[in-house]
């Protein structure tokens, strides 16, 4: 288990190594495509990194709605706390 | 002859007989799955269902399901009730979706979709879903029913250099490139395909799907391409080969090497590496660390992995290198969905770098004086659909004019130059290519590159190189001390005018290659530095 803020710094550094871009400012509201034009195979490296880093795995149904830090960090607590999938 | 009398569906059927029990589709994770009897008594139900909807023979029916284990079975109910498949691309919006049922005249579509601008789109044309499809009792009809001169599927092509356009090809023609695919791949009944492409693409369609399935193959259809899940899925469904876009496949390699660093094997800097430099390092490896290399591999990906046939770009020649230290091959190829679309293919350890193979038997390739290569074979295109003007300007007489720019050396191989479309004339009056260009720009430095044309100011063009820059800081000074060098390296002919930095991905079409004609038109002169 691990807390948010862990989590999402984290996941800002997944995006950063993915989009060679500095993601510190970034929004947790902000979408990954229009705010750093991360494309799609981007994307899932990004949620590729996710899985591997925080060993969860990401509902396939909702990877398209992956698309912000704030709903990236709330995904993965929910799987750490064991919730629906 | 009644063998000759048959459409797509029953070449599939009949070559595929032997191996019933046998899994044909299935998905990543290997839930759903069809074997071959399954899969052809789905073929068998809805074609029945089709012929409940009033078609005619010859009507189009937009395909609108995306890449897993129904696309196929729904692809041959069309073909099999004598219809014409429209395979929509699974990434198509509503309203391109729209266009192309008004100018294809279809008549019906197949998906699950129901969202209101999808609705909108199919505006009243009737739809029925794979599970209507399935629910349907079928039995076997009259093979005779299906001409093989008549259109099988309409394929829409992505043209890196033209608009996108409706190409035909007839039952004839797919037979003809699965006929020749089998002469040379001696496919196999023990072989397993990871599926990445959209078989909406016509080589996806035919080398990746139609051809393994004739040959009684399993095809794993990938699922959303995320690196780790790929790579998992080769190795837990032991997938013997696969076709993949370059970035996706740098991604995979990446994906390993990774793995390889987190575990000690290899170094921190291999991370970050270009193809060229990995080639290196696996070159000077002694024997033995390169035997530790491959078994340490071969805990990712699997021991069955043996062939990856990378599309849609040229591919560097370092990853022929990489690949076999892994003891995996690079297949190349070279075709167009205007010639059905296989040309050439070839294994790349056996072949002269830069090449894409032999032409497959059956199909004859020569150069115009201008360096075109044409191509004359059973399997090109009956027309593009629509389009008269377009499909007399694309033969000359039986040849196929592919508008790729080629030569052949002396024991065969083909090699492509570049789009004749993309010459790029020098005030020096000659032609240069940014295919022949481009490779001698790569670094570490740069994300991705392309050579455009740009105005040179005297009504002649100059070659600019447009680069993205890699990693989070970019240091101007460097990447022009880098441009500086490499143009030096490169022969005198070959040398770009001019630089561009650029800090969006470059435009690709959904295959992945470079669309460097949009890009040329995205340039803004003043950016150009010489």
């Amino acid at each position: 288990m691990t807390d948010t803020g862990t989590i999402e710094a984290r996941v800002r550094a997944l995006i950063a190594g993915v989009a060679r871009q500095d993601v510190a400012s970034l929004s947790r509201e902000a979408d990954l495509v229009e705010a750093l034009g991360v494309d799609s195979l981007q994307g899932l490296q990004i949620l590729a990194g996710v899985e591997k880093h925080f060993d969860v795995r990401l509902p396939d149904d909702e990877l398209v709605e992956l698309r912000t830090i704030g709903r990236i960090v709330a995904i993965v607590e929910r799987l750490q706390r064991g919730g629906p999938a | 002859m009644a063998a000759d009398a048959a459409g797509i569906s029953d070449v599939i059927h009949r070559a595929a007989a032997p191996y019933g029990d046998r899994v044909a589709l299935q998905d990543a994770a290997g839930a759903r799955r069809l074997t071959y009897a399954e899969m052809w008594s789905g073929v068998e139900r809805g074609a029945a269902a089709l012929g409940h909807l009033g078609l005619n023979p010859g009507d189009r029916v937009l395909l609108a399901l995306p890449s897993g284990p129904e696309w196929m079975p729904a692809f041959l109910s069309i073909a099999h009730a004598g219809l014409v498949a429209v395979p929509l691309p699974v990434d198509t919006h509503a309203g391109l979706a729209r266009l192309v049922m008004m100018f294809a005249g279809i008549r019906a579509w197949i998906g699950d979709r129901r969202d209101a601008a999808w609705q909108a789109a199919v505006d009243g044309v009737p739809g029925i879903t794979p599970a209507d499809l399935d629910r349907h009792a079928g039995g076997p009809l009259d093979p005779a029913r299906v001409d093989p001169a008549s259109t099988a599927v309409v394929l829409l092509t992505s043209g890196s250099t033209a608009r996108p356009r409706a190409v035909a090809l007839t039952h004839a023609a797919l037979r003809a490139n699965l006929r020749a695919l089998l002469a040379v791949r001696d496919g196999r009944p023990d072989e397993t395909l990871l599926s990445t492409l959209p078989p909406s693409h016509a080589y996806e369609l035919v080398a990746g799907q139609l051809a393994p399935l004739a040959a009684g193959a399993r095809i794993v259809y990938a699922g959303a391409p995320m690196p780790n899940r790929v790579i998992e899925t080769i190795r837990t469904q032991m997938v013997t080969r696969m076709a993949i876009v370059p970035a996706l496949f740098e991604a995979l390699v990446r994906e390993v090497v990774d793995g390889l660093v987190t575990e000690g094997v290899v170094a921190d800097a291999c991370r970050q590496m270009t193809p060229m430099a990995l080639a290196a390092r696996t070159r000077a490896m002694p024997a033995a660390e390169r035997g530790r290399l491959r078994v340490a591999v071969r805990r990712h990906i699997g021991d069955a992995f043996r062939n990856v046939t990378i599309g849609g770009a040229a591919t560097d020649p370092a990853w022929v290198e990489v690949l076999t230290a892994a003891g995996v091959d690079l297949d190349v190829g070279y075709g167009l969905t205007e010639a059905g679309p296989v040309v050439a293919v070839g294994r790349g350890g056996a072949c002269p770098a830069g090449s894409v193979g032999r032409p497959l038997p059956g199909v004859d390739v020569r150069l115009a004086p201008d360096g075109e290569v044409l191509v004359r074979t059973e399997a090109a295109m009956q027309e593009y659909v629509g389009d008269s003007s377009a499909t007399a300007a694309a033969f000359d007489g039986p040849w196929l004019r592919t508008g790729d720019r080629g030569r052949m050396d002396d024991a065969g191989f083909l090699f492509i130059t570049g789009r004749i479309k993309e010459a790029i004339v020098t005030s020096a009056g000659e032609s240069v290519y940014p295919d022949e260009i481009e490779p001698y720009y790569r670094s570490p430095l740069f994300a991705e590159l392309a050579v455009v044309p740009a105005p040179g100011g005297d009504g002649n063009e100059r070659a600019t190189l447009v680069v993205v820059p890699a990693g989070p800081v970019v240091d101007e000074a460097a990447i022009a001390r880098a441009v500086a060098s490499l143009k030096a390296a490169a022969p005198a002919r070959l040398r770009v005018s001019g630089v561009v930095l650029r800090f969006d991905p470059l435009p690709r079409t959904a295959a992945g290659k470079i669309q460097r004609r949009a890009l040329a038109e995205m340039l803004v002169p003043h950016e150009v530095r010489p």
